[in-house]
């Protein structure tokens, strides 16, 4: 009885000591555009959450996009490449870059790409984030047609109008006005 | 055998006064109106729908000679239809200022009564001239505008700006030419 008992406890420590050595960490990489309109010459953000949903750190984390090319877009702030030391389990971490797009185009984002070691001492682990498919940049002029206030520009116009519509309706309002008086003026 | 005609001559130069020919003043003032009309609204298109008056000067150019055709033909139905109108609204007014006007002259002169009903269908004449004038212009102008407005930019407005100026500019002067046309007895 004392020997199972001894067994027992000898092979729940070292079942837990496997289990302990065995913590591997695993990443989630999503990639999402925060802007709602893209457009030429505006700055375009995109961020970068990276989740560990394993048991372990994730250690030599590093994210790389190559979606932003220096003759399409222009880097405003963030880098392209980015590295973490450790990333530990069931935390996360974001990182934003922002950028202008220097063409009016329709532009197809591929996913991003993360490398990071699970566990000690393994191979350097690959992932990948989602991928945002084909986005429109629209283009300044076209921006501004859509969804600029315009309210200078509708001011203007009604001062312009006053030419077309104030002018002759002043004009027949008073010579109405004057024969009326003269008409009222007759009848006491 | 067609009957003799039993208009005098002043019912015959009244009806002349209000058919519906135009002077070479009222020709001029409502070309001049049209113009300003028709081309006031290039502005709004040009600055929201981002159509740049260089590169579309050739349609901008077409869209304003149409709408200023179809704007005079409204101006000139509107004012015959109101002049008429008018007059008979005038007649108190002007007959009150004629006699004052009348009594103003020297006491010795005496102005028959023939003259001064002349004087009064003058005048009637060329007030309800003056006021159909401003007042057509202005309901042609009010009509146009708001149609082209609630055209180009609530109906069209997410249409390519080409099209968009195109249908608007001939949709609303058309309409505006056609609404002249009704005769309200």
């Amino acid at each position: 009885m004392k020997c199972v008992l001894c067994l027992v406890a000898l092979f729940a420590f070292f079942s837990n000591a496997v289990i302990a050595d065995d913590t591997t960490a695993k990443l989630i990489l999503i990639k999402e555009v925060l802007n709602d309109i893209i457009t030429e010459g505006n700055d375009l953000s995109v961020q970068y959450s990276l989740f560990n949903i394993g048991d372990g750190p994730a250690t030599d984390v590093e994210l790389a996009d190559s979606d932003f090319h220096e003759s399409e877009f222009e880097l405003v702030s963030g880098m392209t490449s980015v590295k973490w030391e450790r990333i530990g389990a069931n935390s996360n971490v974001s990182h934003v870059v922002v950028v202008k797009p220097l063409k009016a185009s329709a532009f197809n984002s591929t996913s991003a790409v993360v490398q990071y070691v699970a566990s000690e001492g393994a191979e350097p682990t690959f992932g990948f984030s989602d991928e945002l498919g084909e986005l429109s940049i629209i283009s300044a002029t076209e921006y501004k047609r859509l969804h600029a206030s315009h309210v200078w520009e509708w001011f203007l116009f009604s001062v312009f109008c006053i030419p077309s519509l104030l002018l002759p309706y002043l004009l027949h309002f008073t010579s109405k006005s004057k024969y009326n008086a003269l008409s009222a003026k007759k009848k006491h | 055998m067609a009957p003799k005609s039993n208009f005098s001559k002043e019912e015959e130069l009244l009806l002349q006064d209000f058919g519906r020919g135009l002077s070479a003043k009222s020709s001029a003032i409502f070309y001049f109106h049209a113009f300003i009309v028709s081309t006031v609204p290039l502005y709004l298109f040009s600055n929201i729908q981002q159509m740049f008056i260089c590169e579309n000067a050739i349609l901008f150019g077409i869209g304003t000679i149409v709408s200023m055709y179809f704007i005079s033909f409204a101006y000139k139905n509107n004012k015959f239809e109101l002049k008429h109108k008018i007059a008979q609204k005038r007649g108190d007014g002007v007959s009150a200022e004629i006699h004052a006007a009348v009594a103003d002259m020297d006491g010795n002169k005496k102005v028959s009564k023939k003259e001064k009903d002349e004087r009064i269908l003058w005048r009637k004449n060329e007030v309800a001239e003056a006021e159909s004038i401003q007042l057509a212009v202005f309901n042609t102008n009010a009509t146009f505008l708001a149609i082209l407005i609630f055209l180009a930019f609530l109906i069209f407005k997410n249409y390519a700006p080409t099209p968009n100026y195109a249908i608007s500019i001939f949709v609303a002067s058309g309409l505006t030419a056609l609404f002249s046309t009704s005769s309200q007895n």
